[in-house]
């Protein structure tokens, strides 16, 4: 554990960093499901899988480097089944987004709350997630529902 | 979105951060009121579910959970914030006037934009009758709106940038409103993704 991140920044990171794991352990799931599908969802499920797993390799780094240690995935993740066809995958695919968008944006609010320079790497860190986060999210819900693509406060609610 | 594989981009995680190009006002407002705000953000969480994208709803949900008026002129960046949110409605509402190919559905970014102005008018309205005049003047400088759905596309960029600078700003003074703008941020850049 670091001394100089606080407690509750360094939980937050930690979800973060596990709903990572379980994004790369989603798209793995559901890829298969979208051999086929319109509109290049299965090339994007393999452009957002490559995305998720840099950004575990790059946050596991990162809490190394302060001595942290990262949580490891979980060995399954049940809320995640059944994918039965290729629109249930790309609605998994909306929806573990958003959680990594929500787990990125609990991250920014730990983070905010603290000056340390550590802290404010976070909290950077954690926009650019978020971000990057609601736009697959919406990449996602675009194949699903077209005119709901967006959400107001991505992270927050539904989003 | 770049579509050059025929796919949306995956997010543009390897983005710059976002720039920090507007004065700082976290101190005054840091100086002028009370940490720990933490109400905020709850009661954003508590009243989002019901509102759903629409306005007022949030607004007033938020405003009864808030203290009394402050006596100030309320924050710049809260002032900018909402200019913001009205440049693009205006812009929104213009390319829907031109009307031509549906390409996207407007209607969902007039939602967004409709919730962060409301969102942010229940923070200004802490600010009493002060907060009204202010509000007027700040519109009327905010520029002229878009037009095109290029220019929307711009607009909606450089809103999600400076919202971000807003959130890293706000953040030491105001934890809970910098996350919210974090979101607001996160919001504008996908539709800018959108219209791309």
């Amino acid at each position: 554990m670091s001394a100089a991140l606080d407690p509750a920044v360094v939980a937050a990171w930690q979800g973060a960093l596990a709903a990572e794991h379980q994004a790369v352990f989603a798209y793995g799931l559901l890829g298969p499901r979208l051999r086929g599908a319109p509109g290049g969802q299965l090339g994007f499920a393999v452009t957002c899988s490559d995305a998720h797993e840099a950004i575990r390799d790059a946050e596991e780094q990162a809490m190394a480097s302060l001595a942290i240690r990262p949580v490891p995935p979980a060995v399954d993740y049940p809320a995640l089944y059944p994918v039965g066809d290729a629109a249930a995958a790309a609605r998994l695919a909306a929806r573990v987004e958003q959680d990594c968008a929500a787990a990125w944006r609990a991250l920014f609010a730990a983070a905010a709350a603290h000056a340390e320079p550590v802290a404010t790497a976070r909290r950077d860190d954690a926009q650019r997630r978020l971000t990057a986060a609601a736009v697959r999210a919406m990449q996602w819900r675009r194949y699903v529902t077209p005119a709901a693509a967006t959400v107001a406060f991505p992270g927050i609610a539904a989003g | 979105m770049s579509e050059q594989s025929g796919q949306p981009s995956a997010g543009g995680d390897d983005e710059a951060p976002p720039t920090r190009d507007e004065p700082d006002t976290a101190g005054r407002r840091s100086a002028a009121r009370p940490r720990g705000r933490r109400w905020f953000l709850g009661g954003l969480l508590g009243v989002l579910g019901v509102a759903a994208g629409a306005g007022a709803g949030v607004g007033i949900a938020v405003a009864r959970r808030l203290p009394r008026p402050l006596p100030h002129r309320p924050p710049a960046d809260l002032l900018a914030a909402r200019a913001a949110e009205s440049r693009l409605l205006a812009g929104v509402a213009a390319v829907q006037r031109r009307g031509g190919a549906p390409v996207v559905d407007l209607a969902q970014l007039r939602r967004d934009h409709e919730a962060h102005r409301a969102v942010i008018d229940a923070e200004l309205s802490r600010f009493g009758p002060a907060a009204a005049a202010a509000r007027t003047r700040a519109a009327t400088s905010a520029g002229r709106p878009p037009d095109s759905l290029a220019a929307l596309r711009t607009a909606e960029r450089a809103a999600a940038r400076a919202a971000a600078a807003r959130a890293g700003r706000l953040a030491a003074s105001d934890a809970p409103l910098a996350t919210v703008f974090a979101s607001i941020a996160a919001c504008e850049a996908t539709h800018a993704e959108l219209l791309g």
